[in-house]
């Protein structure tokens, strides 16, 4: 048997059924309730009926919080996790979480993004200490969703047992793996701008034109606005002329794309871990357009993609457009 | 000063003719703007006549300009003026006034500024009923001038709403602080109360400097004190300048950067991006 170590882990809990979902989450509640721990188990509404009947009394030290709100967002909840970890580091306790991520409902866009932040939790929690256990109802997921989650957990649980997962990747190597596939390309219809003008003024009046006939709602043009400015000033400051944006929407999102022909360097954190402040980028990579810039962007979309290599660099936003009232979702008709 | 003016002119904008009035809230706002008038005149090598409390040091004068260019009236030469009458009041600062335009016009100047914080004629001799019936008669002297431009200076505290009011309807322009930046796109502007910048329009990294240097000026001028901007009229801010200000805000040691009246499609944003990760930005009244 492997004891709980004091320092980080993020633990993979593969299970077929609730026997052996409670073998290993039970254990792992109940030895942070003893610890003092901040001790949270965000799932779905019959896991937490199991665990509060399998836990009795010690059920009162555990927060339980709903799966399907608490993964709203990979960036959001990332960021909302950490400052919860890092407030409990910083009272000297730790935060011992044992969260079951929502994967029905997902398109594999959304699939992809979840299971990278999974892979960049391990660098994003590695300092707090903070001890994450995610279940994996094997029987209900799809079983490429399962394997890749030997890839991104460090270590599996069966009982109390800590396993370590010899398929574990390096994070950022898992992250680049799920990248290798080139973009669709823009539909032909899509509305295309070539910026020669350094004044984005012009440009958002353009994007806002665009996102506001496509209904998206007002915040979200402003985010958008916000996210396509910071892109663009990387892009002008960093990349290589002719810079592309282009506009257009697929069912249920508006989609913003810059395009140049520079290629980011090695090394580049694509914001996908939020910064620290007061210290210097190191493990959020040289974001080249200033401390947050990427990082925020991703807080702003609901989805952002990046290819970068030989034949240039893409950043493609993608917000959500909401389900018009006759049902239907709504696209863009030009 | 919110009023619904017919005609507001930032300073620069003066010309001949221009009876206008400065209500200000505090010296450093009558300095400011009174500055900006008095150098502008004296750059452009324009006469400027000067009414000036007992003591003052003329606000815009570079170095010692020529007599021929400046010419201090004083409170002294007034009570000489208004001699077996009684004290100065606002008709012997008129009439001071008006004989050193009219000296400067022989001297063959073209254009000629006159400037005087008139606010203690209010509670002089004949009080305000004898200062508004001067500033009805420069009205109508100066509005036809093709060579006088006048700036009246009032302490907004040292008024009632009510003879602020009365004051204000004698004048035709009211001028306000030059901008310190201005272009199509964005617009900022020195705030006094509190002390700090007004932006208006939109903010991204092609703007940056300019924000930075009129934040470093109001800075610079009062180290110790709290900088306010005012976003009410700021309709786009990047992630950029949200995080110069935070840095800014940062590295202040004493006096807070605080922003006031953030409409809600900015605090949108901020929100999103989440406040943590932008210390030391404080939000201000809405």
């Amino acid at each position: 048997m492997v004891a709980v170590s004091e320092g980080f882990s993020h633990r993979v809990l593969p299970y077929a059924g609730a026997e052996e979902l409670l073998a290993g989450a039970v254990p792992f509640l109940r030895r942070g309730v003893a610890d003092g721990d901040r001790v949270m188990a965000v799932t779905c509404l019959g896991t937490e009926v199991l665990l509060r009947d399998a836990l009795g009394g010690d059920a009162a030290g555990v927060e339980f919080v709903r799966a399907d709100s608490w993964y709203a967002h990979p960036s959001r909840t990332m960021a909302d996790c950490l400052g919860d970890a890092e407030d409990a580091a910083g009272g000297g306790r730790r935060l011992r979480l044992l969260g079951e991520p929502a994967w029905t409902h997902r398109d594999p866009l959304e699939v992809r993004e979840w299971q990278r932040a999974e892979a960049m939790t391990n660098v994003a929690f590695a300092r707090t200490g903070a001890a994450l256990l995610c279940p994996y109802p094997v029987r209900a997921l799809p079983a490429a969703i399962v394997a890749g989650a030997r890839k991104t957990h460090p270590e599996t649980v069966r009982g109390e047992t800590a396993l370590p997962n010899p398929g574990y990747l390096d994070p950022w190597t898992y992250n680049a793996a799920c990248d290798t596939e080139p973009l669709p390309p823009p539909p032909p219809d899509a509305e295309e701008l070539l910026i020669d003008v350094v004044d984005l003024y012009w440009l958002r009046m353009l994007v806002g034109d665009y996102a506001r006939t496509a209904l998206l709602p007002d915040d979200d043009v402003q985010r958008l606005l916000v996210a396509v400015t910071e892109v663009m000033t990387n892009a002008i400051r960093h990349g290589e002329g002719p810079i592309a944006l282009r506009l257009w929407t697929d069912p249920g999102a508006l989609v913003c794309e810059v395009a140049d022909r520079g290629r980011w360097r090695a090394g580049t954190g694509f914001g996908l871990i939020p910064p620290r402040i007061g210290e210097p980028d190191d493990a959020a990579g040289p974001d080249g357009g200033g401390r947050f810039g990427l990082w925020a962007v991703r807080m702003l979309c609901a989805l952002v993609q990046i290819r970068t290599g030989e034949a240039g660099t893409v950043v493609r936003l993608r917000l959500k457009l909401p389900l018009r009232v006759d049902g239907r979702l709504s696209t863009h008709s030009g | 000063m919110e009023t619904l003016w017919s005609v507001r002119r930032s300073v620069r904008d003066l010309r001949p003719g221009d009876h206008a009035w400065l209500a200000y809230v505090n010296q450093e706002e009558r300095r400011h703007v009174a500055g900006a008038f008095v150098r502008d005149g004296l750059l452009a090598r324009e006469k400027v006549v000067y009414l000036a409390a007992p003591g003052e040091l003329i606000p815009g004068v570079v170095g010692l300009p020529s007599a021929d260019l400046l010419t201090v009236v004083t409170m002294e030469h007034l009570r000489t003026e208004a001699g077996a009458c009684g004290d100065a009041d606002a008709a012997a600062a008129m009439r001071a006034l008006a004989a050193e335009i009219v000296a400067a016009e022989r001297l063959g100047c073209r254009a000629i500024r006159v400037t005087a914080d008139m606010t203690w004629a209010v509670r002089g001799p004949g009080g305000l009923d004898r200062l508004m019936a001067c500033e009805r008669h420069i009205e109508r002297a100066v509005g036809p001038s093709t060579t006088v431009t006048a700036v009246c200076q009032f302490d907004q505290a040292g008024l009632t709403a009510d003879e602020l009011a009365s004051v204000g309807a004698t004048h035709s322009v009211l001028v306000t602080p030059d901008p310190e930046f201005e272009d199509s796109v964005l617009r900022i502007v020195r705030t006094f109360a509190p002390r700090g910048l007004a932006l208006s329009g939109e903010l991204d990294a092609s703007r940056h400097m300019v924000l930075s240097q009129a934040l470093a000026m109001v800075m610079a001028a009062g180290p110790a004190h709290e900088v306010h901007l005012d976003l009410k009229n700021l309709t786009f801010i990047d992630l950029g300048a949200l995080n110069m200000l935070a840095e800014v805000a940062a590295a202040r040691a004493s006096g807070g950067l605080i922003l006031d009246r953030m409409p809600a499609q900015l605090r949108t944003v901020v929100d999103t991006v989440g406040w943590t990760t932008l210390p030391g930005l404080r939000i201000g009244e809405d």
